[in-house]
């Protein structure tokens, strides 16, 4: 506790902490594991949330521009860029009429000179539940306005297109039967509480059904993947990032012998529009680290882009690279990490700033970015005031900014840090 | 300097040289047949076990191979050893550590971060 704080403001903020855990709490048991999970909610000015939006909507429109590109890489330049072998020719797929991301999230540091991308949760961004049902309960709790009041609209929409998308990919017609699948593992309460909210939203014809299958339960042989009923799936919404899609995910169907001893089964069954995902295979391509530093190269080479998108990229992004090359402090993430995994953070001597604790992803190629401070702001929290880092992360449904995030906490970001609810400063 | 050259120079060679294609390269699919294989019931037995062994463990309470091997003696080192890299791959559990005498590599379940980034 770095400053005094009144028994009584504290008492007060744990009584509201408490009483929002004991009456929303059970909604979401996955995600709100505690009372102290959420901090106060945050106003923010109407000219903060442009400039945050501006900003999204800038780096959305590069990584279109550069996804086109990317696409036409040999497998050997995706190598170099850490993709997974088993990954390669999934990344070249697309699902016509199906956004490259459907779902998305921006995670952006506020500096002095404006919004900078730190990096693109493209493939399985978290922190679905808190931004929407939770911020919007939490504002509707506290009579304020929502700033992220259309989000579910566009994630309703968003899901009902890609599907629909998914089922002219597998050559169903309009009225035929059609089965899609949420799935997320078993174990994993977190990731089923965005699976089943996020599958509770799409209105689907009659004719299709919609139904949550643990990943542990899905079945696959050549010809499809199916329900723990044996029934086949057509779209596959899933919470389970590619890279971990592998031998053996699938239980064998029928105990026919299965193409998934080699690890190419979901690669073919999509290939072969036996199946639709959702994300599709090109956010895990989009998602990758070394994107970001394909497109600083390729705007100080001042190749590819354009006048303004390189003004853009100047504004919105920050220098990256493959190799160590800072005079001053640069921050080395893994190109597929998640949840400050296997981060370090190091001056111009290279000497370490901080480090994670993780380390699942040390083998990874590594991306070196320069680092940049996040903002300190002073918080209540259960403890006390405490001096936080603020990220500001801000979702790209369909490609589209909507649904800002702001997380509160010390050090390399992690599952560890408070969220912090958002409204409008009116 | 070198890698980040090295992938420009693919990046723009390959755009210049194929332009787009939603074709899949020969090369890429042998490939996967080789790397993806599956390993052997002994090991899946043990990453069982290990899966068991690891659920719900925190960070705080992870486990190194040896005290892994002390819960349950009647697996062999190799298959367990080969068993965590399985999990790892498979998006299972986590690792800390940096596999020094004084910081082992430790591993732990990733329930309650979840899947998402």
């Amino acid at each position: 506790m770095e400053h005094s704080t009144s028994i009584r403001d504290l008492t007060s903020y744990r009584s509201k902490r408490e009483y929002f855990f004991e009456h929303f709490g059970v909604r979401w048991p996955g995600t709100l594991l505690d009372p102290y999970d959420l901090l106060e909610i945050y106003p923010l000015s109407t000219t903060e949330i442009s400039a945050i939006l501006r900003a999204a909507l800038a780096i959305s429109r590069i990584y279109e521009r550069i996804a086109t590109l990317l696409r036409t890489v040999s497998d050997d330049t995706l190598l170099q860029m850490g993709l997974p072998a088993r990954t390669l020719a999934l990344a070249h797929l697309q699902i016509s009429g199906m956004c490259d991301c459907v779902i998305g999230r921006l995670d952006l540091a506020r500096t002095a000179d404006g919004y900078k991308l730190l990096e693109f949760n493209a493939d399985t961004p978290g922190m679905v539940i808190e931004s929407f049902p939770i911020n919007a309960t939490v504002c509707e709790l506290a009579g304020v306005i929502n700033p992220n009041s259309e989000g579910e609209r566009a994630l309703t929409h968003a899901l009902e297109r890609s599907i629909s998308a998914g089922l002219a990919y597998v050559r169903k017609k309009p009225g035929q039967l059609g089965k899609v699948v949420f799935t997320a593992h078993a174990t994993c309460e977190r990731d089923q509480d965005i699976t089943n909210y996020l599958m509770g939203l799409p209105e689907l014809p009659s004719s299709i059904q919609k139904q949550f299958v643990p990943l542990e339960e899905l079945r696959a042989d050549e010809d499809g993947l199916y329900d723990s009923e044996g029934i086949r799936i057509d779209v596959l919404y899933r919470f389970h990032p590619l890279q971990f899609f592998s031998a053996k995910i699938f239980k064998p169907h029928h105990n026919k012998p299965r193409a998934m001893s080699n690890g190419t089964l979901l690669f073919d069954l999509i290939s072969q529009r036996r199946l639709a995902i959702v994300n599709p295979p090109a956010a895990f391509l989009l998602g990758n680290k070394a994107m970001q530093s394909v497109v600083w190269g390729l705007f100080e080479r001042r190749e590819y882009f354009n006048r303004n998108e390189r003004d853009l990229i100047e504004q919105y992004f920050l220098p990256t690279y493959m190799d160590p090359i800072f005079n001053g402090s640069y921050v080395v993430k893994p190109v597929y990490g998640d949840e400050g995994d296997s981060i370090t953070i190091r001056d111009g001597n290279k000497r370490v700033l901080l480090r994670s604790n993780n380390s699942t992803y040390m083998n990874q190629p590594m991306v070196y970015q320069k680092y940049v401070e996040l903002p300190r702001v002073q918080l209540m929290t259960e403890d006390g005031i405490e001096t936080l880092q603020i990220l500001t992360s801000c979702f790209l449904i369909n490609g589209e900014p909507n649904g800002i995030c702001l997380r509160a906490g010390h050090g390399i970001t992690n599952f560890s840090w408070w969220f912090l609810p958002v409204c409008i400063d009116e | 300097m070198n890698r980040t050259k090295k992938l420009l120079m693919g990046v723009t060679a390959s755009a210049l040289l194929t332009g787009a294609t939603g074709e899949i390269n020969q090369a890429a699919r042998a490939m996967l047949t080789v790397t993806q294989t599956q390993p052997d019931p002994q090991v899946m037995d043990a990453a069982n076990v290990i899966r068991d062994l690891l659920y719900k463990v925190s960070e705080q309470d992870a486990l190194t191979v040896n005290e892994l091997l002390a819960k349950r003696p009647q697996l062999k080192r190799r298959n367990v050893e080969k068993a965590i890299t399985w999990l790892l791959d498979q998006g299972d559990i986590r690792k800390t550590g940096d596999g020094t005498q004084y910081k082992p590599y430790r591993y732990y379940d990733r329930f309650r971060g979840g899947h998402g980034g």
